[in-house]
């Protein structure tokens, strides 16, 4: 554990050494003892963790101490002690910015001792917080949109632009193509990246709770709200409110949005108060919003001040080979995660995910392929592995684009199994002629 | 008869341990600031300087409270609220001359502590 360094400001040489000693009984404790306010500023390039400054000393009051300590760090936390029990001083103090106040008794050093461990404990909690944050941070680095192809390539020319400035982004994709990821990736690679970044899905929030949802309510709005609620809004104070499906927002609450994004200011539903934000927007859809907006369901004036820098994200089946680059990843990625020998994936097995259209975009693929990862016994991944649950039978029955001819085969073959080799009723029902079939089976094409 | 105790270490053995190192040398600090501090007292009270007098005495008072010292900390309170007073008139030159009386016995008994 990283030591802990504690300023006291004592004028009694006696008392100030009684606490030092004592919190130096955890040696993780690095305690200064000085004797006046001018020692104590002249040291603070030591960068205390916490100061424990006297009331009364000799040269400065410790309110003036206090004041000094916080023109150069506003943050370091400063505990009075004194030998007063005097509550209106004690509640200035505080007020001025003191972190605590003491009298200074028998329980003043458990009191320092229990607040170095409540700080220490406050630290620890910054640094995870700040270590996750950089987790997530490198989760959603640029080098994780993964692909080559010339469609992809020109997103990231979009995403770089969209780092420099606070312009608001609108994404467009079809489902799964990563239009979460892309917003998390511009977030957490622009100057924001520390503060907020709040995801609302318009789609899955109640038309009627949206507006609480996105601005909050005040105590007493409206039967239920017990308490006072941060919108959404307010939660992405200085970072970025992402709005996923945007498309879905019913018309009256387009206008209460238009609004708030006109002015930089909302109130809460039952508040009177005006609350300035500061968030940058990101929106996503899958619809298309132009055609929206043309049918009367999207209102032109938000259309157009959403917009922004708008990033389209193709559709799998138009990234050619980022099919089996993508598939390789995640391939690597399951077998890491569940702790997994590496598989590679055979040529059959690559060409199947070549024809595949993937509906479901990049999510499709991903589950895919940990299927196949999971299915397949040998270190090569092969064709059989990759099932495709696709609902739409003919996209199915299309996807080995095979010739016309071999496509008759099999048609005329799977309804002599259906109809038990009944020639005439499989050559009634395909509408052709008996012959036809006749034909074939001499032939041994079927 | 039971003994009258001056003094004794267990709040001090629980600012800095059991270490008897470390309590002599506390006992040294205290040895070396207290009769400092006592003379500036009686100076203060000489020069009729009530303010820093109260000062003083306000700001060595915890220290009789760590050894337990409980009449000197009562005489020390008593001493602290006539400077407050900032009257000449209340005797407090003779609550400083038991304060001091008392203090010394104290003294003595500590150096023999640390003499053991």
């Amino acid at each position: 554990m990283n030591s802990f360094r504690l300023f006291i400001v004592e004028d009694d040489p006696f008392y100030g050494e009684l606490l030092r000693r004592h919190l130096q009984l955890n040696p993780d404790n690095e305690v200064y003892l000085f004797k006046d306010g001018k020692e104590c500023i002249e040291n603070l390039h030591l960068v205390p963790d916490l100061i424990a400054l006297d009331y009364g000393l000799p040269d400065l009051s410790g309110y003036e101490v206090m004041k000094k300590v916080h023109i150069d760090f506003p943050d370091l936390p400063v505990v009075i002690v004194s030998g007063q029990e005097d509550v209106k001083t004690a509640l200035d103090l505080l007020k001025e910015g003191a972190y605590d106040y003491f009298v200074k008794d028998n329980d003043t050093k458990d009191r320092l001792w229990n607040l170095i461990n409540k700080l220490r404990e406050k630290e620890k909690l910054i640094t995870e917080i700040d270590e996750l944050k950089e987790e997530v941070g490198r989760k959603y680095n640029f080098n994780n949109i993964k692909g080559n192809s010339p469609a992809i390539k020109n997103v990231f020319k979009l995403l770089s632009k969209a780092l420099q400035n606070r312009i608001t982004v609108s994404i467009s994709g079809e489902t799964g193509t990563g239009k979460e990821l892309v917003a998390k990736a511009i977030h957490y690679n622009s100057k924001r990246a520390k503060c907020p970044f709040v995801a609302v899905n318009v789609a899955a929030v109640p038309t009627e709770l949206i507006e609480s949802e996105m601005f909050g309510y005040e105590k007493g709005a409206f039967t239920g709200a017990i308490t006072r609620k941060i919108g959404k809004f307010e939660q992405a104070n200085t970072g970025t409110l992402f709005l996923d499906e945007i498309g879905e927002m019913d018309l009256n609450m387009q206008a209460k949005l238009l609004r708030a994004l006109q002015e930089k200011e909302i109130s809460r539903v039952g508040g009177n108060d005006v609350i300035q934000i500061d968030s940058r927007l990101i929106v996503s859809t899958n619809r298309n919003l132009a055609e929206e907006v043309r049918r009367g369901n999207f209102r032109e004036d938000l259309y157009y001040r959403l917009l922004g820098l708008p990033i389209v994200l193709p559709p799998l089946r138009t990234r050619g080979n980022d099919i089996i680059f993508l598939a390789k990843y995640f391939i690597d990625e399951f077998c890491k995660e569940n702790d997994m020998k590496p598989k590679k994936i055979s040529g059959l097995a690559q060409e199947k995910l070549l024809k595949y259209p993937y509906p479901g975009n990049v999510r499709e693929l991903k589950a895919v392929i940990e299927l196949a990862v999971v299915l397949s016994d040998k270190v090569e991944i092969e064709a059989e592995d990759i099932n495709f649950n696709n609902t739409d039978t003919v996209t199915n029955f299309l996807i080995d684009e095979c010739t016309l001819s071999e496509y008759n085969r099999r048609i005329i073959k799977y309804f002599l199994e259906k109809y038990n080799d009944n020639v005439l009723l499989a050559a009634q029902k395909l509408d052709i002629g008996k012959s036809t079939i006749y034909r074939m089976l001499k032939n041994n094409e079927i | 008869m039971v003994k009258l105790r001056y003094y004794d270490f267990e709040k001090l053995k629980q600012y800095v341990g059991d270490d008897p190192a470390q309590v002599k040398e506390i006992i040294q600090i205290f040895l070396d600031t207290i009769p400092i501090e006592i003379e500036e007292i009686k100076q203060d009270a000489k020069n009729c300087d009530w303010g820093r007098l109260y000062k003083r005495i306000h700001k060595i008072k915890p220290s009789f409270e760590v050894f337990s010292m409980e009449l000197i900390s009562k005489e020390a309170r008593q001493i602290e609220l006539l400077a407050q007073e900032n009257n000449s008139e209340n005797n407090i030159d003779k609550y400083i001359n038991s304060f001091e009386t008392q203090i010394n016995k104290v003294l003595s008994l500590l150096k023999e502590e640390l003499m053991r």
